[in-house]
């Protein structure tokens, strides 16, 4: 039976910080293991940018924190509560904002946002409308509230999935790739709305990016993930340093027309 | 070129060789039972856990009443326009063979019972399981796809409650009525034919007085009944399939296939069964 999350019209809730913590987590399909042994915290209102090549298991960790995936071993504990168990998730308020938004696609933007607050009947028609077009004059997006996710822009799905996040209030706010497909300047505006979230709503943010310049700019702490291993967990500034030669290839790949990667190409 | 012994195969076991082809057997055998039993089990996990919303149900009354209609305004022409012609061709082809007997008046009752026992049930559900469940398939295999129902799931809103109880609900509502509108439709084409085709010229007042005398209540609420069944099973098929679709936009339409050729294949499997039982 679906029960309503707890109301987040209590400011002491909405300034509730939350921190994250795995615990040795392995998660694997089948024989494949995606993520082998990690474990890491994130303390309550930071900004943690988890980052790795393609494949490392990035999405699949973050999908395991906010429930969608259960975990093979180890255990993710949100605020002390066990992420794997239901209960958890309605006691706290945890948003993701999907890579390709994940917006309802029958909806408008203006329904996509009142989505959640309708369903959970937490406030009257009047007060979600008030709180839908704050939160869409927030991101710059009044102008879209009647239009359908087919009508935006890739930059503007973007915006619209985190204003679809803000309105439920998180306690604890995920975005998987939020710069990805998106040109710089757009990309440093997704960048700059998750540095103003931290600052303005201490709102606990677990980014998932291959973003370097958004680890840079706006992360409190970096770590990297590689073939599901975790390789580092530090500040944006020491990791730059880092010695450890995948960190180093990661952050600062370099092109090597004369030794090329592409065996293939190569050989042809 | 050299050719090692290890690489050759006549070198392999033939016990080994043996083995491996049973067991090859075995499982292009077993997949597909052990495929269907998961399919079963999957369509009852997701019919309970549906269920398990129907304290709330009157919460989803706008989205019932919008499955309501998708499920009846397209579909009421079509039925209608059918079932008419499946009357009329009953009643000709019977007719044809009952004048040659001399018990023309009996054409009533066969297409009266044909239609309420069989014809009207199994037809709306084929029609149901085209029209409504490879939409609805598609619908829930998009969302699926392009993530929105792990939105659902992260909003802490169960997609069974606002997806699949809701399509349940108007296909328990519709899925009479859709039945009763193709049963009588099907009873006028036939009396039209009866009357209007030369060999036949059977009057309107014969047919019906036959048809009232040979189908009683109890045959009109068992084709309800078994339509009632077939209906649910297509839309419970379409959710599930819908739901249960991993992969690209390519298997979106795998699934819409998978949904109606499975619905098809229950509603022909199902329907001698129920019918037995109804004897």
């Amino acid at each position: 039976m679906s029960q309503s999350p707890q109301s987040p019209s209590k400011e002491s809730d909405a300034f509730h910080h939350v921190g994250v913590e795995v615990d040795h987590v392995t998660i694997q399909f089948g024989s494949n293991k995606i993520v082998t042994d990690v474990s890491f915290a994130v303390k309550p209102g930071e900004i943690f940018v988890l980052m790795g090549a393609s494949g490392a298991g990035k999405s699949v960790l973050l999908r395991a924190i906010v429930g969608l995936i259960e975990t093979s071993a180890g255990k993710i504990l949100i605020d002390g509560m066990d992420a794997a168990n239901p209960e958890t998730h309605r006691k706290i308020r945890s948003a993701l904002v999907f890579q390709s938004g994940a917006l309802f696609n029958s909806l408008s933007v203006y329904d996509n946002l009142a989505f959640y607050p309708r369903e959970h009947r937490l406030m009257s028609e009047k007060q979600i409308r008030e709180k839908v077009m704050d939160t869409l004059k927030i991101l710059s997006l009044e102008q879209a509230a009647e239009k359908h996710p087919s009508e935006l822009s890739g930059g503007m799905k973007k915006r619209v999935a985190i204003a679809r996040a803000l309105v439920m209030e998180p306690q604890l706010l995920l975005y998987d790739e939020p710069t990805s497909e998106l040109d710089p300047i757009m990309a440093a505006t997704i960048s700059e709305i998750i540095a103003a979230l931290r600052d303005q709503y201490s709102v606990t943010s677990i980014v998932v990016s291959h973003d370097r310049e958004l680890a840079y700019s706006v992360a409190d702490r970096v770590a990297i993930l590689h073939k599901g291993d975790l390789r580092t967990v530090e500040s944006p500034e020491s990791i730059q340093k880092n010695q450890d030669p995948v960190v180093k290839e990661f952050l600062n790949p370099e092109i090597n027309l004369a030794s090329p990667r592409f065996r293939k190409i190569q050989q042809s | 070129m050299n050719e090692s012994p290890s690489s050759s195969k006549t070198s392999a076991s033939p016990l080994r060789w043996i083995r491996d082809q049973m067991a090859d057997l075995l499982n292009s055998g077993v997949r597909p039972i052990s495929a269907l039993f998961e399919y079963i089990g999957g369509s009852v996990i997701l019919l309970v856990r549906s269920f398990s919303h129907l304290p709330v149900i009157l919460s989803q009354r706008s989205r019932i009443i919008e499955q309501c209609f998708f499920m009846g305004n397209g579909t009421v022409p079509i039925v209608t326009v059918l079932s008419f012609f499946i009357g009329a061709v009953l009643a000709l082809q019977t007719g044809f063979v009952l004048n040659q007997l001399g018990v023309l008046n009996f054409i009533g009752s066969i297409v009266g019972l044909s239609l309420c026992r069989e014809l009207a049930p199994v037809m709306v559900a084929i029609l149901l399981a085209g029209r409504v469940g490879s939409a609805t398939t598609a619908e829930l295999a998009s969302m699926t796809v392009y993530s929105e129902v792990d939105a659902l799931k992260t909003m802490n809103i169960p997609p069974e409650k606002i997806l699949v109880l809701p399509r349940l609900t108007a296909a328990v509502l519709m899925t009479p009525v859709l039945t009763a509108l193709a049963i009588v439709s099907g009873w006028l084409g036939g009396m039209v034919v009866s009357k209007m085709v030369n060999f036949l010229q059977l009057s309107p007042l014969l047919y019906w007085r036959n048809l009232k005398d040979f189908v009683l209540v109890g045959d009109f609420f068992d084709g309800l009944v078994k339509a009632e069944v077939f209906g649910f099973a297509v839309i419970l098929i379409a959710c599930y399939q819908g739901l249960s679709t991993r992969g690209g936009p390519r298997e979106i339409g795998t699934s819409v296939t998978k949904s109606v050729v499975f619905s098809l294949v229950f509603i022909l499997f199902s329907d001698y069964f129920i019918t037995r039982m109804q004897m």
